[in-house]
């Protein structure tokens, strides 16, 4: 039971990495296409630190295999299910440090708000 | 008799669990522990009180029952004094509660429901620091227990006493419960208030924050970049931060350009182009450590928090919401003559950081410590820069084929260095153009809408028309 737990957390953490991973890239194109690119380097820059935030509290979130496909979408929507996916993960057993990548996530969110790419 | 308010409750109650933290050397773990449970209720209670409890709202009264199933569910009862502030902050929640109870009514207008998330937050944030202090009063509380050793430590009265209520497997626990929570209520307290501009306060700049962001910058910047080894999600990071500071210098220069603080012709002619370059050539360093190339060191938490503190510290200058301050704004928001001092010394510094930069691909690859994906490495090789830095093709088909992971070269390398030099002269470039320039005192009569938008976006598409053709991050990012 409490492995299967463990898993799940595991598991979740490496799905919220990989789906940030994809919205930073998402935001970098941004930068390259869109209007704005100084505020998408912006964006870029705030879903890169919820990312590595949430590699340096728990570095196997990178190198995890399994992840499920990600989700197509625009980079605002890979952050809110990078939010949904560490919400997810069964109380109790969050890492340390988590709350810190959570208020990363958070800025991110809130700087690729009402943006659009993909 | 005056009734105090929910607003005045709620101060109270907030300045009851800080002052807990007020000493940090003396809490008392057990006492906490021990108040913690009612407090949490009291909490809860006033938080259900609130007409109308938004989905984030309703997890965070879920969360504040407490992990276990009852009758404890914050786990057995500490026999031991309970934490007087604690208690007050408690008596004052419930207060709360009850004249929420009473008089609230569901919200109707756009001012009431912000009212209810300001009540709602308030709660949280006392939820916060309480749970933060009984979680760190408990951690020290469990240091000073010694495992318990029968026939030893049991028959030693004085050791016993230490214990106070609390064994040391029950205050792990709690003090591991507690961080769980904390980070729920964190998470809650980040999430966007949804407040229309109409509401917005007036925007408060700190004047000692950006000295002290870029002190701690460059402090930790180098400190990351000189670790054995470092990782190589950190020199991403410190290119891209180093790459919106110049971002950020831009805007505020601008700024300075408008009010006349600075001669707007040197400012078009010198220094914003030499900026942009500077700031693509970041862009570039920034491209040629990419997030499948990795050493044995994870990325450090340290200088992700630099980051960020330098980057909230810009913000609170250039932003405005979610986009860019007008350059009015920001000549009232701070003091040009001194800010533009600091971004200039801020600039020269950061020659230093890539001359780094320069010297990392070979050391690291010398060293053993660089690997990547072949299939990463071949799409570099496909894809060289065109500056005449392109290796013979040294990764193994086999390689290729069976998505293996290997050791880079430092001939494969040969792009990072060059990237890194020509950021170096960009830089040195910049930092004369910038020690050039006199600074003036402020004519604010100067100041008007900004071309800094259509200027910036010219430097950062320029950079990314020299970073497709490094091009070494994502079309291998596919192929992993």
């Amino acid at each position: 039971m409490q492995t299967a737990m463990n898993d799940q957390a595991n598991q979740c953490l490496a799905q919220a990495w990989s789906l940030l991973d994809r919205a930073e890239h998402l935001a970098r194109q941004g930068v390259r296409d869109e209007t704005g690119p100084s505020l998408w380097l912006l964006a870029a820059n705030s879903i890169l630190r919820a990312r590595d935030a949430l590699e340096a509290i728990h570095p196997d979130a990178a190198h995890a295999d399994g992840v499920d496909a990600l989700p197509d979408g625009n980079c605002q929507g890979l952050v809110r299910a990078a939010v949904e996916q560490l919400a997810s993960i069964p109380q109790g057993h969050e890492p340390a440090g988590l709350s810190l990548a959570l208020v990363y996530l958070a800025e991110a969110e809130h700087e690729v708000g009402g943006r659009n790419c993909s | 008799m005056n009734t105090p308010t929910v607003q005045e409750l709620l101060q109270d109650a907030s300045r009851e669990v800080r002052s807990i933290m007020w000493d940090v050397t003396a809490l008392d773990g057990p006492g906490l522990a021990a108040a913690w449970p009612a407090f949490a209720a009291h909490a809860r209670d006033a938080l259900s009180a609130v007409p109308v409890p938004d989905a984030a709202t309703r997890l965070l009264i879920h969360r504040a029952t407490g992990p276990r199933y009852s009758p404890n569910r914050w786990g057995p009862p500490v026999d031991a004094e309970p934490d007087p502030h604690l208690i007050r902050a408690g008596q004052a929640m419930a207060a709360v509660a009850q004249l929420l109870r009473r008089h609230a009514s569901p919200p109707r207008s756009p001012e009431a429901r912000h009212d209810a998330d300001v009540v709602c937050r308030d709660i949280a944030a006392c939820l916060f620091v309480g749970s933060h202090a009984t979680a760190l009063g408990l951690r020290e509380h469990a240091t000073r227990l010694q495992p318990a050793r029968p026939g030893t430590r049991f028959e030693r009265p004085d050791v016993r006493r230490a214990v106070r209520g609390a064994t040391l497997a029950q205050s792990r626990r709690l003090a591991s419960e507690l961080a769980t929570f904390e980070a729920h209520t964190a998470h809650y307290l980040a999430r966007p208030t949804g407040r229309g501009p109409r509401s917005r306060p007036a925007h408060f700049v700190d004047h000692d924050r950006l000295p002290q962001a870029l002190a701690q910058w460059e402090i930790t910047a180098m400190r990351v970049l000189h670790a054995q080894p470092p990782s190589v999600r950190d020199l991403a990071g410190i290119a891209h931060t180093e790459q919106a500071l110049l971002v950020h210098a831009a805007v505020i220069l601008d700024a300075a350009a408008r009010a006349a603080v600075i001669d707007p012709r040197d400012f078009d002619h010198q220094i914003r182009p030499r900026l942009q370059d500077a700031q693509a050539a970041w862009g570039d360093v920034a491209a040629t450590w990419p997030a499948q190339m990795t050493t044995p060191t994870p990325p450090s938490l340290a200088g992700v928090q630099a980051s960020a503190q330098l980057h909230r510290a810009l913000g609170q200058i250039t932003r405005d919401g979610n986009g860019w301050a007008a350059p009015a704004l920001i000549a009232q928001r701070v003091h040009l003559v001194d800010v533009g001092g600091l971004l200039r010394d801020a600039v020269a510094a950061s020659g230093s950081r890539a001359e780094r930069f320069a010297d990392l691909p070979s050391e690291l690859t010398r060293a053993g410590h660089l690997h990547a994906p072949a299939r990463l490495l071949a799409a570099m090789e496909r894809h060289p820069s065109g500056r005449g830095t392109a290796t013979e093709s040294a990764t193994r088909t086999t390689d290729v084929a069976n998505r293996r992971i290997v050791v880079v070269r430092p001939e494969q390398t040969a792009d990072a260095t060059a990237a890194a030099c020509r950021l170096g002269r960009q830089l040195t470039s910049l930092t004369q153009a910038l020690e050039t320039i006199p600074i003036a005192k402020p004519s604010h009569a100067l100041v008007g809408p900004s071309s800094y938008m259509h200027e910036t976006t010219q430097g950062v598409q320029h950079a990314n028309r020299a970073r497709e053709k490094v091009q070494l991050t994502r079309d291998a990012a596919v192929l992993r």
